[in-house]
């Protein structure tokens, strides 16, 4: 598409923020810095770290869930003495497979997205509500 | 109507023709036509793409001449990419153009009717006539810089002469690219930290020191023939993820157009 921004000149006035790339980089370029200083067996120490880190990257996922959700997960963990991903994952199995193997869908739960990326929204909010439903009742 | 992008920086040696012939072919491979227009007396445009120079811009600008832009445009070796070359001759071209009226705007008027999606200009170190053209014929600009003072400098002169054409001129900076960076080294990663707390957003991911980018100008090929994984390309492995090259900075000028 054509610039159609009759500005002329970009202006300099918001320039807060760095391309996340161009931070990273930083980032490193710091840390590098420091450690060029520390005595060598800690900087062996710190860059079996980082790679161990890195490894763990591989499984890392940044998932958006509702706060109260995540609130209750955090409350569950602590109770129980896990850790917040590994209890996640533990409640993930069941409807993971029961998803795959058409044992539920989201039918009557998707709305349309009005977004590009994705064509549909998951009405979480009914899921709830029915969730919790569900649960009075069988009490 | 195409977009246009001015590949511009006073200073010599940073990376200017390796970007424009980069993205420009960066850009045809993923299906858009582009018209790579070389600005440069030096003509590399043409030596990078494996194809023989010639005077096909002064063909094209010098008023006894004028020949139509289709008769000047030569395919090159990528589908999708056409080049208008450069050669000795445009030096005298500018001396021609110097005595020509509103002549900022010869660049915009000669490729007013370009059917093409993308147009770069690859510009030659110096302030000249065709420097001038260029920014008021582009949409954005973009200045590579390597990362010593004097390039960081030249950032600014660049600066200066878009700010300096605003009248006249509607063109942005589409950003400020770090060239030949070297993460291992205090002063890249410092003249890195410097640009990016002046300029902000601006700064685009940079964009590894690599040999291979000479080495494909030798053979005539671009990165992406010549040796597709290269760092230039491709950036820094970071974990599980890749930081700087040449496609994640066509990334964000494909979000910008």
């Amino acid at each position: 598409m054509k610039n159609t921004n009759k500005q002329g000149f970009t202006g300099f006035d918001d320039l807060s923020g760095v391309d996340p790339a161009v931070e990273s980089l930083l980032n490193q370029g710091q840390r590098r810095n420091v450690e060029s200083h520390l005595p060598k067996n800690l900087r062996s120490q710190r860059k079996k770290e980082r790679e161990r880190a890195q490894k763990r990257l591989a499984n890392r996922v940044n998932l958006d869930l509702p706060v109260d959700l995540k609130k209750r997960l955090e409350i569950l963990a602590k109770k129980e003495g896990v850790p917040v991903s590994q209890l996640v994952a533990f409640l993930l199995y069941d409807p993971v497979h029961q998803m795959e193997t058409r044992m539920i869908s989201l039918w009557g739960y998707k709305t349309s997205s009005g977004c590009r990326k994705f064509e549909w929204n998951i009405d979480l909010q009914r899921h709830a509500e029915e969730v919790l439903r569900n649960g009075e009742k069988s009490n | 109507m195409a977009t246009t992008i001015a590949i511009l920086n006073q200073k010599g040696g940073v990376g200017k023709t390796t970007t424009a012939v980069t993205l420009s072919s960066g850009f045809a491979r993923k299906g858009y036509q582009v018209l790579l227009v070389d600005l440069d007396t030096q003509g590399n445009v043409a030596d990078s793409l494996g194809i023989p120079q010639s005077d096909d811009l002064r063909c094209l600008l010098s008023p006894d001449l004028r020949r139509p832009l289709e008769q000047v445009i030569s395919p090159s070796s990528l589908k999708g990419l056409f080049v208008i070359r450069s050669d000795k001759s445009t030096a005298g071209l500018k001396i021609i153009l110097s005595g020509v009226t509103l002549r900022e705007y010869i660049l915009a008027d000669v490729l007013e009717a370009a059917n093409y999606d993308l147009i770069f200009f690859d510009c030659a170190p110096s302030v000249d006539l065709l420097h001038f053209a260029a920014i008021v014929a582009a949409d954005y600009l973009l200045i590579p810089t390597r990362l010593d003072k004097l390039a960081v400098n030249g950032v600014r002169d660049a600066l200066q002469t878009l700010a300096s054409l605003k009248r006249i001129s509607r063109c942005q900076v589409a950003g400020i690219l770090p060239t030949f960076y070297e993460r291992v080294t205090l002063e890249s990663h410092e003249q890195l930290i410097h640009l990016a707390q002046t300029f902000g957003r601006l700064v685009l991911p940079p964009i590894p020191q690599d040999t291979q980018c000479r080495v494909a100008s030798r053979f005539g090929k671009t990165l992406w023939e010549h040796e597709p994984n290269t760092k230039a390309l491709t950036g820094y492995d970071h974990g599980n993820r890749r930081i700087g090259g040449y496609i994640q900075v066509l990334e964000r000028i494909q979000e910008l157009i």
